[in-house]
């Protein structure tokens, strides 16, 4: 269930943790055996580029639950951002909004995944991560707010350009889209970025005084080390 | 898998092509009874007016990927345009937005449907239509550049009217939608264009003018070549 994991504190603060995939009809004994081969922080799922059912997700993120890891999950569209509170009903503990480059996008992330007064987070679903506190709502909200962490996928020049002020208060992470921002730096050769790292480089010297972390799909274990050498904090990887 | 069916471009060059209706759903064993009765090129399914799951597609994709066929699939809104990347990361090949009249419209769905440089689909699902080509990122975003089949539907008389405009480069084809057009005919008993026929013809000579293509939902077997006669090159038909 991840309600004694301070997970969003040790995101925060800068911890190396690290998330593992996983798909989302992995069975509880399935996710045993890929949780029992390293120290891993959460558990992470996407619908961007898979089919997705929404009871699907109940589902997973109830398997995750009974083996006592937070679930990752990346939505379907950054134009679904203002779904971000219902998809938490659902049991995530941490959601994804990929392709951003609008602070629009940001700020509507932000209104629907906090509750009042942060955001506006509606009041609520029964398969919400942390469901066993119970029906207090100011004391959910509270602690919503407190352990439901955000992220932003940036996968353009333009986001890169723009991380500074997308990076509000708020926001937890930035993730990495390697593949998107390929094609993107193929669209503009001239660019004075002119590699992935070059781009994680300059996005980690400016987010150096900003609280907000850097998360990199890194999928193999052995880049673990070159990621974290250049300041990333959190990487997504997938099973050994 | 349609990789060796260069549907595309027999359909561009205006190569008569029939499509069949095989609900998602359908086992391989009836989608087998119905391709064995005519030379079909693709198998159409539909959201639109039916209950989805992406999960369902999926599984109708593979169905379609055993049996060498290509799928085509209408969504469920104009508004969800902005979704077909993610629908076309389930596999299906030929995918059609209903009810298009406005230029915004077609613009986003061109924006999502083509990989970079055309547009900024991203990359990627693992059930996409031709995924056995393997993970080689460019070469995959050019093949479905190249092969992947973009159709707007045209259901009222203001999309007739600008039909012109909205054959933007890289829609494929047009389809055609009868009974919405039909409710918009009746609301407007005094607009010039006073049939079907009327509307498909005068559709008919500003599409001869662009290599953009017309379909129809005839439906019928039998009236297949009363609109081939009128020009039309892709038929939706039920099955026989």
């Amino acid at each position: 269930m991840g309600n004694d994991t301070p997970l969003k504190e040790r995101i925060r603060r800068g911890d190396t943790v690290i998330g593992v995939g996983a798909s989302m009809t992995t069975t509880k004994s399935q996710l045993e055996d890929i949780l029992g081969k390293d120290d891993y922080g959460f558990v992470s799922t996407d619908s961007q580029h898979s089919p997705f059912s929404e009871h699907q997700l109940v589902d997973f993120c109830n398997t995750a639950d009974e083996v006592g890891i937070p679930v990752h999950f990346r939505i379907k569209h950054t134009k679904f951002a203002y779904l971000v509170g219902n998809l938490a009903d659902l049991g995530p503990a941490i959601i994804e909004i990929p392709l951003v480059e609008e602070l629009d996008t940001v700020r509507e992330g932000l209104e629907w995944f906090y509750f009042p007064p942060a955001g506006r987070r509606s009041w609520v679903g029964g398969s919400r991560w942390g469901a066993d506190l119970g029906h207090d709502r100011p004391g959910y909200a509270k602690w919503w707010n407190e352990h439901g962490m955000i992220m932003m996928q940036i996968e353009s020049l333009r986001s890169i350009e723009n991380i500074h002020k997308l990076s509000m208060p708020g926001v937890d992470m930035f993730s990495w889209g390697p593949a998107d921002l390929e094609f993107d730096r193929e669209m503009h050769p001239h660019h004075p970025l002119q590699t992935d790292d070059d781009c994680i480089q300059h996005v980690m010297a400016q987010l150096a005084s900003e609280k907000t972390r850097m998360c990199y799909r890194s999928y193999d274990p052995d880049l673990r080390n070159k990621y974290l050498d250049m300041g990333v904090t959190v990487l997504m990887e997938r099973p050994k | 898998m349609g990789n060796d069916t260069p549907l595309k471009e027999r359909i561009r060059r205006g190569d008569v092509v029939i499509g069949v209706g095989v609900p998602i759903g359908s086992t391989k064993s009836q989608a087998e009874d119905i391709l064995g009765k005519d030379d079909y090129s693709f198998i159409t399914c539909d959201s639109q007016h039916s209950p989805f799951s992406e999960h369902k597609l999926v599984e109708h994709c593979n169905m379609a990927d055993e049996l060498g066929i290509a799928v085509h699939f209408r969504m469920k809104h104009p508004e969800l345009a902005f979704l077909i990347g993610n629908i076309a990361d389930l596999g299906p090949a030929f995918i059609e937005i209903p009810l298009v009249e406005n230029l915004a419209t077609v613009r986003e769905a061109l924006e999502w449907f083509y990989f970079p440089p055309e547009g900024r689909r991203s990359w990627v699902g693992g059930s996409r239509w031709g995924a056995e080509l393997g993970h080689d990122r460019p070469g995959y975003a050019k093949w479905w550049n190249e092969n992947g089949i973009l159709c707007l539907q045209i259901e009222t008389l203001r999309a007739i009217e600008n039909i012109s405009t909205l054959a933007m480069p890289g829609v494929d084809l047009f389809s055609w939608g009868p009974a919405d057009l039909e409710f918009d005919r009746e609301m407007h008993p005094h607009h010039p264009l006073k049939t079907d026929d009327d509307c498909l013809k005068h559709v008919m000579d500003q599409v001869n003018d662009n290599p953009v293509r017309m379909s129809y939902r005839s439906g019928d077997p039998a009236l297949r070549n009363k609109y081939i006669d009128m020009g039309v090159t892709v038929l939706m038909e039920r099955a026989k």
